[in-house]
């Protein structure tokens, strides 16, 4: 079991160690149009520490693969390596960007990256390994960074520029995400939720509702949200009321609606398997002592199953923040704003500073219902 | 059997019937859509649409079986053993980042055009065929593999005759979601300027022209139940929801 951890974390260390100095650290550019060049790390004493602490912790990473089995120590190690890199970073732009020249911008440059990357793999290989998700220490990671950010350690780097230049719209778009994510989830739930209980008893129902879920799933995500622009806008057209609550074509209602489509087949499946958890013998008795049918679903089925339906709901979540990206494209706000603005201009820090906040967005929905279903009583 | 594939075969045909007709149906459009001037795409032939949708995503598909399938027959192999935690743990990483992000991100690198959409293509179908291909193998019985050892077949008659035909429903399932997720995700490059289905729906969507993008909309949710339709044809009737 032990060589399992050796053979699949050492390659991967290794690679995380040595990326940077073989495909470079940072790169600087005079100014945000020009393309930019690697520059050598500069050797302060910050900086030389800051690189010193990821080897250590790279190594630590190997040795906590080689040595017999610490619980999440690999895990540790590997977010510890992914914090020093990004303090290495941010040091190391401030250090190398020229003085007196306010245009110039540093960015990590591909090393970095692939480390990055690479050190995120092995948290997950670790987590895999030890039978849990990487959920948690990804999570410490993305965390750990915005300590970094607002100690501000990270000022030199050109997403911080971009960021602190477009809180406003940052924050606006963040409060969109999770404003299109939350009531497409809740939207989805107030359909699935019912049908599944009315399928527990007809066949007929539960096929209809997950044949139909099922096929959805196939329908490319841009497609279904462009299906619904047109009868949304003739809909908003003809019932004026319905406009002056914000549903239209353009804007957050088809993507609500299509995200909350997809969702139903996680959401129904999972909340059905949950209904289903209580055994046979079990509901018998409850109803023999004379619950009622409602008595039977509250008291028994939904306490019982409670741990399946949130772990469907958690698959749903995350789901829903990335489906949520696409809403930008018919007028639906959210991150996906960012993203695409980044595309339209072929800027890449515009578009990670779209994609980095989607995926902390995710890891922390999926983390936070984690944490929920823990909580649950029949769970311990 | 026969007759589903009948269905489909009428199915393909009237979806090319549409595809011919769109640019013609004038009056069609103008009728849904009374205040845009021009309702029907005509700027490309549906069919050169269509021919790179299909050749983007079919194309990249097998590139991702080529690339998934024997990744995932080394995974169960003794000796790649330690290939397949990160196998898993990439699949988990993956499924939390949307393709679209690969897209944007692989963009500034790659420049406008097909490549960053063939680069997320590969990727997210690589994965799932890899994943079922591991799964499909080690779902075979220990007790058959064993048999077949004993029967003095050498490893490679192992594979080929015992280990792969009885993986081939699940094999087939994961290629089913790599085509699904393909097909999709061809769509969503036109973005970045991948010439597809899609590019009518980016198209419209940018220049407040519904018209173009019901057509895109409703050609590409087509093909993609067209797509799926014949993947379950061929999987059989064992593993059709």
């Amino acid at each position: 079991m032990r060589r399992a951890h050796a053979l699949a974390l050492t390659p991967l260390a290794l690679m995380a160690m040595l990326a940077p100095w073989w495909l470079g650290w940072i790169a600087v550019a005079p100014n945000r149009l020009l393309s930019p060049r690697l520059a050598a790390l500069p050797d302060t004493e910050p900086v030389t520490l800051a690189w010193a602490a990821f080897h250590v912790a790279c190594l630590a990473l190997l040795l906590a693969a080689w040595l017999p089995h610490r619980r999440r120590f690999e895990e540790v190690a590997a977010v510890a390596a992914m914090l020093a890199l990004v303090a290495t970073l941010g040091l190391g732009a401030s250090a190398a960007l020229p003085e007196g020249a306010p245009l110039a911008r540093a960015a990590p440059a591909a090393g970095a990256w692939v480390a990055l990357l690479v050190l995120a793999l092995a948290t997950a290989v670790a987590a895999t390994l030890r039978g849990g998700t990487p959920t948690i220490p990804l999570l410490a990671a993305v965390v750990g960074t915005g300590l970094l950010g607002w100690a501000g350690l990270l000022d030199s780097l050109s997403l911080v520029r971009e960021a602190t230049g477009r809180a406003a719209e940052l924050r606006a778009a963040l409060g969109g995400h999770l404003f299109l994510s939350t009531s497409a989830l809740l939207l989805a739930l107030v359909v699935a939720l019912p049908l599944s209980v009315l399928a527990l008893a007809r066949p007929g129902v539960e096929a209809g509702f997950l044949g139909a879920a099922s096929g959805v799933q196939v329908i490319p995500s841009i497609a279904l949200f462009g299906l619904l622009i047109a009868p949304l806008a003739a809909l908003a057209s003809s019932f004026p009321a319905l406009r002056e609550m914000g549903l239209g074509g353009i804007g957050p209602a088809p993507a609500v609606i299509g995200i909350a489509a997809y969702l139903l087949l996680p959401l129904g499946r999972g909340l059905l398997a949950g209904l289903r958890v209580a055994p046979a013998d079990l509901l018998e008795a409850a109803r023999g002592q004379g619950l009622s049918p409602r008595q039977v679903l509250w008291g028994v089925r939904v306490p019982l199953g409670a741990g399946v339906m949130l772990g469907a709901l958690r698959l749903a979540a995350v789901q829903a923040v990335g489906l949520a990206t696409l809403a930008a494209l018919v007028g639906g706000g959210g991150l996906g704003t960012i993203v695409f603005q980044g595309v339209g201009q072929l800027a890449s820090d515009l578009i990670l500073l779209g994609v980095l906040p989607i995926l902390a967005l995710s890891l922390a929905a999926d983390a936070a219902l984690a944490a929920l279903s823990r909580l649950l009583p029949s769970a311990a | 059997m026969k007759k589903a594939a009948l269905w489909l075969a009428l199915g393909a045909v009237a979806f090319l019937a549409a595809l011919w007709a769109a640019p013609q149906a004038e009056g069609l459009w103008s009728a849904l859509f009374p205040e845009v001037s021009r309702p029907a795409y005509v700027q490309e032939s549906w069919f050169v649409l269509l021919g790179s949708h299909l050749a983007l995503s079919l194309g990249a598909a097998l590139l991702a079986a080529m690339l998934g399938i024997p990744a995932g027959i080394a995974a169960t192999r003794s000796s790649g053993r330690a290939l397949r935690p990160v196998v898993d743990a990439a699949f988990t990483l993956a499924q939390s980042v949307p393709p679209v992000a690969v897209i944007a991100l692989a963009l500034p690198l790659l420049g406008f055009g097909a490549a960053p959409t063939l680069l997320a293509l590969v990727l997210y179908g690589a994965l799932p065929l890899l994943r079922a291909t591991v799964t499909g193998i080690e779902s075979v019985p220990a007790q058959i593999t064993e048999a077949a050892r004993g029967l003095g077949l050498s490893p490679w008659q192992r594979l080929t005759r015992v280990e792969l035909p009885l993986a081939r429903p699940v094999l087939l399932a994961g290629l089913r979601v790599a085509v699904t997720l393909s097909v999709a995700t061809t769509a969503v490059g036109a973005v970045a300027g991948a010439r597809c289905l899609g590019t009518p729906i980016i198209i419209g969507l940018t220049n407040a022209n519904p018209s173009y993008v019901l057509q895109g909309a409703l050609f590409t949710a087509w093909l993609a139940l067209l797509l799926d339709r014949a993947l379950s044809l061929l999987a059989g009737p064992q593993s059709s929801p």
